[in-house]
């Protein structure tokens, strides 16, 4: 199937780039907007934050001085300790501002700052230098207008600062944003292909399955087919080759018939072995056809009636065992349904009761005997005899094709019979053995209960 | 002594019984499907009908279903089948008759159970109906 093969290929390769695009985008939306951030939050804002507390100092030096200068009640010491602190603060404060990464816009900003700031340095040491308060009038005075100014100077620069990095904040802002509405059809598309990649590999995996439930169905059917082909193979032979042996079979009693009877004792011979030869052949045709349809699907809905069908083939077997001395036995019979054909049901018993016939003959007690037993979905029938039993370790052996127990002719088709036809219905058939005591065959097969409605074509006899 | 009549569709087996047949002094005639025996049964009703299971255009347990359908007292001709073993069991309960043979038989079965046929003449009993029809009759 090469078109399968590289739609296969094909989507594997669509689905391996889309995960690949998908963290690649991830991954530079991801990085622009943490450096972009990461701006905002190293730089900007904590620029804004130290021009801030420049401010505040500055205001509250300008304020100590004003109360100095104005002969203001309250604690001259004080006063002036607080004004050194809040000198040295400023100080601090600005170069805390200073340490904080250069952005280009501020060029010569932070040098008038600084600049300003010596200035009120000055005019605040000059004004501690004078009583508290001057004394002469006109010098404090002057000193009081020195202050405004570099107050003001002061107020200036930081404004114009502040203005500056709230422009910078501003602006990263914008990007981000900015970033982000361009990143949304990005992320969108993304999410498109994300989508797109599950919804194609489900796709792939359910055609999978599908695809490996219909090749299933295929062998499946395959199988039904041929086994339907070998049963109505096996019949057609059966028919063909079974009328040509009885024809063969009646040209030589004919033959044998019309012999005078002295002197032809080679011909005599001849043609008893090719009736002997016959009855092989018969043999094998038979077993041969049991085996292959033993291999056929079972019918649902078969049923048979298990104590009849034991009744009936016990009793088709009576002059045999009569004639070959062998007492047959039947005993406690179940009375039950099971889920198979009667024909299957009598060559699985038939099958066995044959056997065991054969395995007596010539023993000092020649008994056969049958018993049903109940388990717990499944019925158990048992053909015990008296023979010699099974060699131990060959239990399991004796249900393959082919091979034969002792001496009893036969290909050894009879018991791998039994186990297809037994392990077709959902049975199984198993031996015990006590060598030199006797062997006791069995088979199971699956109960139905007695109310199950079966399909029209079940035969059921009743006895008598 | 008896009058046959052979129905299957191999014309050498047919042959070689009649020939078997007529040795042993009877008479015999031959059908090589279901409905040229029912045809020769219109001539004349034998005292015994040997009847093969698969033939064409009517097998075996359709003649016999129309023997004992029809009456005019072929219901009462005693049937031999004669067929493969796996079938027979099944065919021989549901025609009802004693007289079986399973292919490939010998003439000593073929001929002991002809004897047997003749002598006791038992007619089929179904214990159901033929082809399933579910009937019981006696």
């Amino acid at each position: 199937m090469p078109h399968y093969g590289s739609f296969l290929g094909l989507a594997l390769l669509a689905i391996a780039l889309g995960l690949v695009a998908l963290i690649g985008g991830a991954v530079y939306i991801s990085g622009v907007l943490r450096s972009a951030a990461e701006s905002m939050s190293s730089d900007a804002a904590p620029a804004i934050v130290a021009l801030k507390s420049i401010d505040v100092d500055v205001q509250e030096l300008a304020a100590t001085l004003e109360e100095l200068l104005a002969g203001m009640p309250g604690d001259v010491v004080i006063r002036r300790s607080r004004i050194q602190r809040t000198l040295e603060r400023a100080h601090d404060d600005f170069q805390a501002y200073m340490a904080l990464p250069a952005s280009g816009s501020e060029v010569g900003l932070p040098l008038e700052l600084q600049r300003q700031l010596e200035e009120m340095d000055l005019v605040a040491r000059r004004i501690l230098a004078e009583p508290a308060p001057p004394p002469v009038a006109r010098t404090a005075g002057e000193l009081a207008s020195e202050l405004h100014d570099a107050a003001s100077g002061i107020d200036r620069a930081l404004l114009h600062m502040s203005r500056l990095k709230a422009a910078e904040l501003q602006s990263l802002s914008d990007r981000v944003s900015a970033l982000r509405h361009r990143a949304l059809p990005v992320i969108l598309l993304l999410n498109v292909i994300a989508f797109a990649v599950a919804v194609a590999a489900i796709v792939i995996a359910y055609e999978l399955v599908r695809r490996a439930a219909v090749l299933e169905q295929k062998a499946r059917e395959q199988s039904e087919r041929r086994a339907g082909e070998l049963e109505a193979f096996s019949v057609r032979i059966a028919h063909d080759l079974l009328s040509p042996l009885m024809t063969v079979s009646l040209a030589l009693g004919l033959a044998e018939q019309r012999l005078p009877e002295a002197g032809n004792d080679r011909t005599r011979t001849a043609l008893e072995r090719a009736r002997a030869s016959l009855h092989s052949v018969k043999r094998l045709v038979n077993g041969l056809l049991a085996f292959a349809r033993a291999g056929a699907q079972k019918q649902p809905g078969a049923r048979a009636d298990l104590v009849a069908v034991v009744q009936e083939v016990m009793e088709s077997f009576g002059p045999i065992a009569e004639q070959a001395g062998v007492e047959l036995r039947t005993e406690a019979l179940v009375p039950s349904t099971v889920a198979c054909s009667p024909g299957v049901l009598t060559s699985l018993l038939s099958n066995l009761v044959q056997n065991a016939i054969k395995f007596v003959k010539g023993r000092e007690v020649r008994r056969v005997e049958v018993r049903v037993l109940e388990q717990t979905s499944l019925v158990r029938v048992e053909v015990e005899d008296t023979g010699p039993g099974i060699a131990p370790g060959a239990e399991s052996v004796i249900f393959e094709p082919y091979v034969r127990i002792g001496a009893h002719a036969g290909i050894g088709l009879g018991l791998a019979t039994v186990k297809r036809l037994a392990e077709a219905h959902g049975g199984a058939v198993g031996v015990w053995s006590e060598p030199g005591a006797g062997a006791t065959f069995w088979f199971t097969l699956p109960v139905v209960p007695a109310d199950d409605s079966s399909e029209p074509g079940a035969e059921s006899e009743e006895p008598g | 002594m008896a009058d046959i009549l052979v129905v299957d569709d191999d014309p050498n087996l047919a042959e070689t019984m009649r020939d078997l047949l007529e040795i042993e002094g009877h008479t015999v005639r031959l059908a090589l499907d279901g409905q040229s025996g029912l045809d020769a049964l219109g001539d004349r009703l034998p005292d015994l009908v040997i009847l093969d299971i698969e033939m064409p255009v009517l097998d075996g347990p359709g003649m016999a279903h129309r023997m004992l359908v029809e009456n005019a007292g072929r219901e009462k001709v005693p049937i031999l089948l004669a067929s493969g073993f796996a079938d027979l069991c099944l065919v021989v309960a549901r025609v009802g008759t004693p007289y079986f043979v399973a292919k490939p038989c010998d003439v000593d079965d073929l001929l002991g159970m002809v004897g047997r046929a003749l002598t006791e003449h038992m007619p089929p009993k179904p214990r159901f109906g033929i082809e399933g029809s579910g009937a019981e009759m006696e």
